[in-house]
């Protein structure tokens, strides 16, 4: 009797369970879009781009491309399902490719939504901006790399560990939109054939497009900005001959350690800080130099180039009104009153606040060669 | 249960006989004569006590009783000694009844029976002979550095196997018949002050309303006595080993020997147990809990590697990166059948590889291992059937589930792997997580003969716990040889 | 009354039932209110619901060997009582829906967004049906296992926190003591489950560590709490800390290990198994509460029809998270009761000590 309630129990609920199962749905029946690009035309139209793997053996080509016209991310992907065979799927983007004419535009940072509020949307997308079309990069197809999106994605991940770049998630992105302390960068990629990474794009505090970097001085930016170290190579070029290129005097040397000090006062009605770095340095290579017989002279040169350029590279984003490095966080943390007014737009109030780098260097290694 | 108590009726030859013994000679071997009709090894032998002064017959099985012993032991002291109560023989083991039903049962044990003219009682004596076998290593739970004897067929050598373990006073043997008319009675061995008074009640209660007449084998006692019918764990371990049997003894357990049986049933069981084997103790401690972890991992992956692999197919693909994700992409793309299937069929095949494997001479075993794993594995992808991942996945399983020690155990863990893949292939990885609570509900909820059956997972207050997922060093482990208390 | 629960169990079916999914969003609800400060209000919260389990305790003190529903007989004699009893029965049974639902809800969101919900709570049923017929002893190892299965989560926040960002929790007080006072509203009622003493107090063997016992699971739960809270905070930062609904889990979604991930999507179905000690102890104590009331030979009978009309009630409802949430605002209405309730227990026992007290005077 007990038996026979009990199966009937466990029958009911199992007829419940088999009923309702409709997310099921094969990997092969999948397509998943592993990048995805948004992009202006002429007219100042939105082109979303989506480039999927595509698993069967027969087709030789083994990434499809498309693109279509939308006015949003999700009405793009109403009109992809027209054209794609398998059911769409954002869980596996790797790379989100925004094209610089985008950026510039207000509140371009509202299209990405869908990929906020998708549960199912990857969170770990890296972001990039393309200096020119994306379209270019998109249907570049190289025959000497792996698929497309897993060759830019890897690069930028190498590119991080190098420091090269530094990977931007969309967790990055919206977390440095909505800061009210720190302005956001993006990793930004040129294209003239090849792919290469070129430093950074810097937004504003509305998370419009606000100014460009170069490599350098993207790697300056992570030194300021106290990023977790793992090998920062740094060149620095003390002086160059125009006849004879091997004459360059320079140094090559691995930022080893850093360690980052900010003090942050106010005074006259602007925020003054105060910041010490210093870095422990590993020479790698050093040409027409001995940094072992002239250890202090090379480490007072190299600050004194190395202070030059922080300086001119807050300079600017001074003058952009932008704060990508976060001095902003030291404001918040230690001049709350005075922040707070300024909270609105703080890119603007850092344009304003005085501050002095403080740079020192120490060799902690010279290589094996004495001379 | 059931099934046993219908039958009883039809074929039992051996109706209990309430009768006494008469004093008249002719009277008790025509009854005895009556209950065994057809029964061609039984022997009678007149014997004249005492200058042919009192008749006396000499009843057994021939085959089943020593014959050597009863012509050299008891008839000639009975035929030339001085007539005494009790007759004089050189059997030291026998007992006087007027019962004649225990006359039957000593019969049918290879005892000897002596009736005497006059006399309403009768003598039985030990002497049980018969087919039996050396002692041998246990097939079937080899170790390489314990000791290489095992149980036999007869309580009397099991018991006695233990008594050389543990040489100690404190080694007690109880008899507890079972219900029925065969008189059936197991032992229940175990150590006095260390096993646990209510354990030892609760189990003779359930083995004594236990009805025992066509038991052939523990494992039928086991499955009668167990606290959850509706498990798929063995709750109860039965070992072929006696220092194992040793060593559960020493930890508060009750042995129990089942006569015919070449395995005790060790009472209570735990899930650790199964986990647990002797060479864990002839290893050094690192490597015994290293090859423990190993175990623990190996049960899981039998549990939920194929499941797993179906979410993750057919739900879940978000959790693995994009480099493996593509080349499953990749293998999976020509296979036409649902991954629940593709698993079903490969599981089922290896489950098939591995029932063929058991009964089959070890030479061709082998041969169907070769045939089995290569073959149709590689066949089968070739031919685009299934997946590379799911062979590998499937081999895996397979080689996880042999490292578990203990059979029973190992085959509960195997049924286990289907409705987990049933329930992953409905609800992906939320499917695996409700299964797996499920699972640990159960296990949390299973008692054996009152005692608490997933020690496992409560190891902090568990007195054991140094001898579970880990084993501890003997030296620091010393102190606990009690069994968990809760 | 046969069956004990040893002091860790005891412990962890407390800190089990105070574990609900409430932390899942709570570092965003406090991050709203009280910003970085936050976390402080969760230390007035444990204090409070420490001191509501020590009056609980003191006041079930007076008759160690009795059921709750025994006791709330003595005290508010037999109509009163029942009263109280169908209360509790209504509360718990009210909790333990709301937050299987709100479990399934969170399944149906993240993870299995076309799967009904009627199904999705049919197979938490399956779970909870099998624990929750074994008695007091089962609840008591489940909540211990699943303790000790599940703590590792709590790590796992850490894992993407960056070093700079303990900037964020400076300066201290920042907007003054009020926020924090108003939070404290929430995180009081997160610690709710402490409730559960009521019940499992008399099976507890030993009695000396009832006290201690009911404070370490507060503690504990209070210590997951505030870890979770700073790591979420750590990680979100003021200003995006009020972006999602359950900022834990956006957390986890971020971590990437070289083999797995979407961490996420996996935790949260671990999850469920913090949450199912809630629930599952609640389903069994609202069947022993019933029994007191309908006349019932064994209390575990009563399960199998309760779950069934879960199933049936999801099935006829419409739900959504606005539905939801006012389920919640109904049970954290209840559980406000509950502590008004302990305070007027402890004040009846001690009339009710005095009383006796006062008789053995007078004899």
């Amino acid at each position: 009797m007990k038996t026979k309630r009990y199966l009937l129990f466990s029958f009911c609920i199992s007829a419940l369970l088999l009923s309702g199962c409709n997310d099921k749905t094969n990997i092969e029946d999948i397509t998943m879009t592993l990048m995805l690009g948004i992009d202006l035309n002429e007219d100042n139209e939105m082109i979303i781009y989506s480039s999927n793997p595509v698993f069967d053996k027969e087709v030789s080509d083994k990434n499809e491309e498309y693109s279509v016209k939308a006015s949003s991310l999700r009405e793009g992907r109403g009109e992809l399902d027209s054209l794609l065979s398998g059911t769409i799927s954002k869980g596996k983007m790797q790379v989100l490719l925004i094209g610089k004419k985008v950026i510039q535009h207000e509140d371009w940072f509202e299209l990405l939504d869908s990929l906020y509020r998708d549960s199912f949307s990857s969170i770990n997308c890296k972001v990039i901006i393309v200096e020119e079309s994306v379209a270019d990069v998109i249907y570049s197809s190289p025959s000497d790399k792996i698929r497309l999106p897993l060759h830019i994605s890897k690069l930028v991940e190498t590119g991080d560990k190098r420091h090269i770049t530094r990977e931007t998630t969309l967790h990055n992105l919206q977390s440095d939109y909505y800061s009210k302390t720190k302005t956001g960068s993006v990793p930004r990629i040129t294209f003239n054939d090849t792919i290469n990474l070129s430093g950074f794009t810097l937004l504003d505090h509305n998370g419009i497009y606000a100014a460009d970097i170069n490599q350098y001085e993207g790697e300056l930016l992570q030194l300021l900005s106290n990023t977790k170290l793992e090998q920062l190579f740094l060149t620095t070029k003390f002086s160059t001959d125009d006849t004879n290129p091997f004459q360059t005097k320079l140094l090559s040397y691995n930022v080893g350690d850093l360690k980052r000090k900010v003090k942050v006062t106010y005074e006259n009605g602007q925020f003054v800080f105060k910041t010490d770095y210093s870095l422990a340095i590993y020479i790698k290579e050093a040409l027409n130099e001995n940094p072992y017989k002239d250890r202090e002279k090379m480490e007072k040169e190299l600050k004194e180039k190395l202070t030059a350029d922080f300086n001119k590279l807050v300079k600017s984003f001074q003058d952009n009104g932008i704060d990508p490095v976060g001095f902003g966080e030291y404001a918040r943390a230690f001049q709350y009153k005075h922040w707070k007014k300024v909270s609105d737009n703080w890119g603007d109030a850092f344009g304003k606040s005085n501050i002095t780098i403080d740079v020192s260097v120490r060799i902690k290694d010279e290589g094996l060669n004495m001379r | 249960m059931r099934f046993f108590k219908d039958r009883k009726n039809v074929t039992d030859p051996k109706r209990p006989l309430e009768g006494k013994i008469s004093s008249s000679l002719q009277v008790n071997i025509f009854n005895i004569k009556q209950v065994f009709t057809l029964t061609p090894n039984l022997i009678f032998r007149d014997i004249k006590l005492l200058d042919r002064q009192i008749d006396g017959t000499l009843v057994y099985l021939q085959d089943l009783a020593d014959v050597k012993k009863i012509e050299k032991h008891i008839i000639p002291p009975l035929c030339t000694g001085e007539f005494d109560q009790p007759p004089h023989t050189s059997i030291a083991d026998f007992k006087k009844t007027s019962a004649l039903q225990e006359t039957i049962n000593g019969l049918l044990k290879g005892n000897t029976i002596l009736f005497l003219q006059e006399h309403n009682e009768a003598y039985i004596y030990n002497t049980v002979g018969g087919p039996s076998r050396t002692i041998e290593d246990s097939i079937f739970e080899t170790t390489l550095k314990g000791s290489h004897l095992g149980f036999g067929e007869t309580t009397d050598q099991n018991i006695a196997l233990l008594q050389q373990f543990i040489p100690s006073p404190k080694l007690k043997a109880a008899e507890v018949k079972m219900e029925g008319d065969l008189n059936r009675h197991v032992y229940l061995v175990y150590l006095e002050g260390t096993a646990k008074e209510e354990q030892l009640t609760e189990l003779t209660k359930r083995i004594k309303r236990t009805n025992g007449d066509q038991f052939i084998n523990i494992g039928q006692l086991a499955e009668c006595i167990e606290d959850n019918h509706w498990s798929p764990f063995p709750q109860f371990r039965l070992t072929e080993r006696p220092d194992q049997a040793a060593i559960d003894l020493f930890k508060g357990k009750i042995c129990v020997v089942l006569d015919r049986s070449p395995s005790a049933l060790i009472a209570p069981g735990s899930i650790m147990s199964f986990f647990q084997s002797v060479d864990d103790y002839t290893t050094r401690w690192m490597l015994a809990s290293f090859v423990r972890i190993l175990r623990f991992v190996a049960v899981l992956i039998s549990i939920f590697l194929p499941a797993l692999y179906i979410s993750i197919v057919s739900f879940n693909y978000e959790i693995i990166p994009i480099r493996l994700l593509i080349t499953i992409g990749e293998s999976r793309a020509e296979i036409p059948f649902d991954p629940l299937i593709e698993a079903l069929l490969m599981e089922i095949t290896l489950e098939m590889l591995r029932e063929a494997g058991i009964r089959l001479p070890a030479p061709v075993g082998q041969t169907v291992g070769i045939v089995g794993g290569i073959v149709i594995g590689q066949a089968a992808v070739e031919a685009g059937i299934v997946s590379n991942f799911m062979v590998i996945i499937v081999s895996l399983t397979a080689i996880s589930s042999f490292i578990i020690p203990n059979y029973d155990m190992s085959l509960g863990i195997r049924l286990m792997r289907f409705p987990m893949m049933i329930i992953a292939s409905l609800f992906g990885i939320v499917g695996i997580a409700v299964g797996f609570m499920t699972l640990i509900g159960h296990i949390v909820k299973l008692e054996s003969i009152g005692s608490p059956y997933g020690t496992l997972l409560n190891p902090i207050h568990s007195s054991d716990f140094k001898d579970s997922l880990f084993r501890f060093p003997l030296w620091k482990a010393g102190k606990s040889k009690q069994s968990s208390k809760d | 009354m046969n069956e004990k629960l040893t002091t860790s169990q005891y412990i962890f079916l407390i800190h089990g039932a105070q574990m609900g999914v409430g932390i899942l969003s709570l570092p965003r609800e406090l991050g709203e209110i009280a910003g970085s400060d936050g976390w402080i209000a969760i230390l007035i919260g444990w204090v409070l619901a420490s001191l509501t389990s020590i009056l609980i305790i003191k006041a079930l003190e007076r008759y160690p060997g009795k059921t709750a529903e025994e006791i709330f007989k003595l005290y508010f004699g037999n109509i009163l009582g029942k009263l109280v009893i169908i209360y509790f029965a209504s509360y718990l049974v009210f909790f333990s829906y709301t937050l299987m639902l709100s479990m399934v809800m969170l399944l149906k969101s993240w993870i299995l967004p076309g799967t009904s919900v009627t199904t999705l709570l049919s197979l938490l049923v399956i779970p909870t049906f099998i624990v929750s017929r074994g008695k007091v002893k089962v609840l008591g190892r489940y909540a211990e296992s699943t303790f000790l299965l599940t703590f590792w989560i709590l790590f796992l926040l850490y894992i993407p926190v960056d070093k700079n960002d303990w900037l964020y929790f400076l300066p201290f007080f920042k907007d003054g003591f009020t926020p924090i006072i108003e939070s404290s509203k929430t995180t009081v009622f997160s610690f709710l489950g402490f409730e559960i003493i009521f019940f499992i107090y008399p099976y507890l063997g030993n009695k000396k560590n009832a006290l201690k016992g009911a404070i370490a699971a507060n503690t504990i739960t209070m210590v997951i709490y505030v870890s979770a809270a700073i790591a979420c905070y750590l990680f979100y930062g003021p200003d995006t800390i009020g972006n999602y609904f359950e900022p834990v889990l956006n957390q986890l979604s971020n971590i990437r290990f070289r083999y797995v991930e979407r961490i996420d999507v996996i935790l949260l179905p671990v999850y469920m198994f913090v949450v199912s000690t809630t629930w599952i102890p609640y389903v069994y104590f609202t069947a022993t509460s019933l029994s007191h009331i309908v006349k019932i030979k064994r209390c575990e009978n009563i399960i199998l029809p309760i779950l069934i009309s879960f199933i049936i009630v999801t099935f006829i409802m419409n739900q959504d998270w606005e539905l939801l949430n006012k389920m919640k605002n109904g049970v954290t209405f209840m559980g406000a009761i509950i502590y008004v309730f302990a305070f007027l227990l402890y004040g009846l026992s001690l009339f009710h000590s005095q009383k006796e007290k006062g008789e053995q005077l007078e004899n």
